[in-house]
């Protein structure tokens, strides 16, 4: 969502009651676009989809019950960096927090998690994409990995995917390019952020969320680093924090504490359906792999939860 | 007369499958176990009626069968836009994804549903996007994840077809058919090879309330404005084919289909299960001459 989206929104007379929260919850995130390329073309350490990963000394495989998993993303953190750093968009977030929060801008949501992840190091996404794994059963949790490694990406090798990852779990390489963009949550999930915005509030919101973009940016894969993630069925991050703590009824005994934290939770990586990259989750779908905000904060990256949701 | 010549049309499609000598049984209520395997070939797979687009009879009270919605409740509904080029365009369904919490909600309550588990259900679109599936509530219900066959694989399903239509191997319009009368069917062909199963038609649309029904003319199988592809008709009851549509197809009981024409001896004694203008129309559908023709 561009600035000029997010103003409309803001401006609406008929959120005038909800416009601080807006400005509150707005975070800076990065759309991902991927570009197919030969493998050989993406430098040591450079971010992609698919491929092979650049991996350190004494690297393992992933793999679930002896299946490898198939290879994802990788993220050098250092381009993430830069790509929030340097946005004109930055100042536009930390100003509406601002505005929200007057002289807590730094501890406010909005522009935290944006730079929460760590500057520098890369990122590994793997996921069981052979058995497209939904995150809705506490005994999904081994169906991806995400590994973080502190060095220099440039100093990390290539690895070859073993042979018994089958051709239908390789992506092709992509090389990636970042864009900034303001994110705001889907309308479902302001309840699970804590707030309680009556339903002809929530109606107006998601109508003027469903205007912000342009036909072109509709279109095009919707991959997102940080911000929220976008929803196609149960909430995201309730379902993050109760299924992670091994639990699926809403209702049962322990969830209403391990809802009472669904707000701790955000998106990491948002991994849309994208022909061009061989990613195709469920029908038409989305993979979203969801942190904590203080696993993000220290960098812990082995509480990740992964749900694919579809059309 | 949209109405009435749809519930005429559904009438006569469930005579017909009664009469046929390949007689497509009803859905079972419970799916056989080895449903996503274990079998191959026999008869065809079991196909609902024909649905009437975008006309659902009831608006609460909704009972899904296992991995199949409540047809009263849930027909299908299509976007008359979403032809074959434009769905099998790269980021269609994104683009036209927009089911509201509110239209959420009220799907989860015309099936009674009060809560569920995380994950247990999906809001599903019976003619998925990618299909060219509408978002009202016509076309969508809370399908389950389990029993297995359930949305998970359901998913599989929509895919496959998805490719089929661009690959030019099935039409958008019977695509849709079988997805919305009879996805188990293609399910069990998929895994199990069992034959693919015959679209049921024909579809009555309601009125166009997302695209300007004028640019539907571009549809794969060039459907018609009662959502039956030019060059297809519907047979009358007893099996027989009008005089505009002169060329029988009939489905044998290993799922062959074939055409036979007026001056072949069998002719009159074919039951159709749908009736084509000419032969190459009934090409186009899947249908092959005999063997002695």
């Amino acid at each position: 969502m561009q600035q000029s989206a997010l103003d409309i929104i803001a401006a609406d007379t008929a959120l005038a009651s909800v416009s601080s929260d807006i400005a509150r919850l707005t975070r800076l995130a990065l759309r991902i676009a991927a570009s197919p390329v030969a493998r050989a073309q993406l430098p040591v350490g450079a971010s992609r989809f698919g491929g092979a990963p650049d991996v350190p000394p004494h690297f393992a495989w992933p793999a679930l019950r002896a299946a490898p998993l198939a290879f994802l993303a990788q993220l050098d953190l250092a381009e993430v960096a830069a790509a929030l750093t340097n946005a004109a968009l930055t100042n536009a977030a930390a100003a509406l927090t601002n505005a929200a929060a007057p002289g807590n801008a730094a501890a406010a949501s909005g522009t935290a998690p944006a730079h929460a992840l760590p500057a520098a190091g890369s990122l590994l996404f793997f996921y069981d994409a052979q058995r497209q794994t939904y995150g809705a059963d506490p005994a999904d949790r081994d169906g991806w990995r995400v590994l973080y490694h502190a060095g220099d990406p440039r100093q990390l090798a290539r690895v070859t995917p073993p042979p018994a990852l089958p051709p239908a779990a390789q992506l092709p390489p992509c090389a990636l390019t970042f864009a900034p963009e303001l994110c705001l949550p889907p309308p479902e999930m302001v309840a699970a952020l804590g707030l309680h915005w009556p339903d002809a509030t929530i109606a107006r919101y998601e109508q003027l969320l469903g205007t912000a973009e342009t036909e072109a940016e509709r279109r095009a894969p919707h991959h997102r680093l940080l911000g929220y993630p976008e929803q196609l069925q149960d909430e995201l991050l309730a379902q993050a924090a109760l299924v992670s703590r091994g639990l699926t009824d809403p209702e049962a005994p322990r969830a209403a504490a391990a809802l009472a934290h669904a707000h701790d939770w955000q998106l990491l990586l948002q991994l849309d359906s994208d022909d061009a990259a061989g990613m195709r989750w469920g029908s038409a779908g989305m993979l979203d792999f969801l942190i904590t905000q203080r696993a993000l904060h220290t960098a812990t990256f082995a509480g990740v939860w992964c749900v694919l949701q579809s059309e | 007369m949209q109405l009435p010549r749809s519930i005429r049309t559904a009438l006569l499609a469930a005579t017909l499958l009664a009469l046929t000598s390949c007689a497509i049984p009803n859905l079972p209520a419970t799916l056989p176990s080895d449903a996503s395997g274990g079998t191959s070939g026999g008869a065809p797979s079991p196909a609902g009626p024909a649905p009437t687009y975008g006309q659902p009879s009831q608006s609460s009270g909704c009972r899904a069968n296992g991995p199949l919605p409540d047809s009263a409740c849930t027909p299908g509904d299509i976007l008359p836009g979403a032809t074959r080029d434009a769905i099998c365009t790269s980021g269609y369904a994104r683009s036209v994804r927009n089911v509201s919490v509110q239209e959420k909600a009220a799907v989860y309550s015309a099936y009674g549903i009060g809560h569920h588990s995380a994950g247990q259900y999906e809001v599903d679109h019976l003619i998925s996007l990618e299909l060219g599936g509408s978002n009202t509530v016509a076309n969508l219900w809370p399908e389950a994840a389990s029993p297995q066959p359930g949305f998970h694989e359901k998913d599989e399903i929509e895919n496959y077809l998805h490719d089929q239509i661009c690959s030019g191997a099935i039409s958008l319009a019977d695509a849709q058919l079988l997805i919305a009368t009879n996805w188990i069917g293609v399910y069990q062909h998929v895994n199990s090879g069992a034959p693919l199963p015959v679209p049921v038609g024909p579809v009555a649309h309601a009125p166009p309330t997302e695209v300007d029904a004028a640019s539907d003319s571009t549809q794969m199988g060039d459907v018609s404005g009662s959502g039956q592809p030019i060059g297809r008709s519907p047979p009358a009851a007893d099996g027989s084919c009008s005089s505009g549509y002169p060329v029988k197809g009939n489905v044998r009981r290993d799922g062959t289909r074939i055409y036979h024409l007026p001056q072949e001896a069998q002719y009159a004694r074919t039951h159709a299960e749908a009736c084509f203008a000419t032969a190459a129309d009934a090409e186009t559908a899947g249908f092959r001459a005999p063997r002695t023709h």
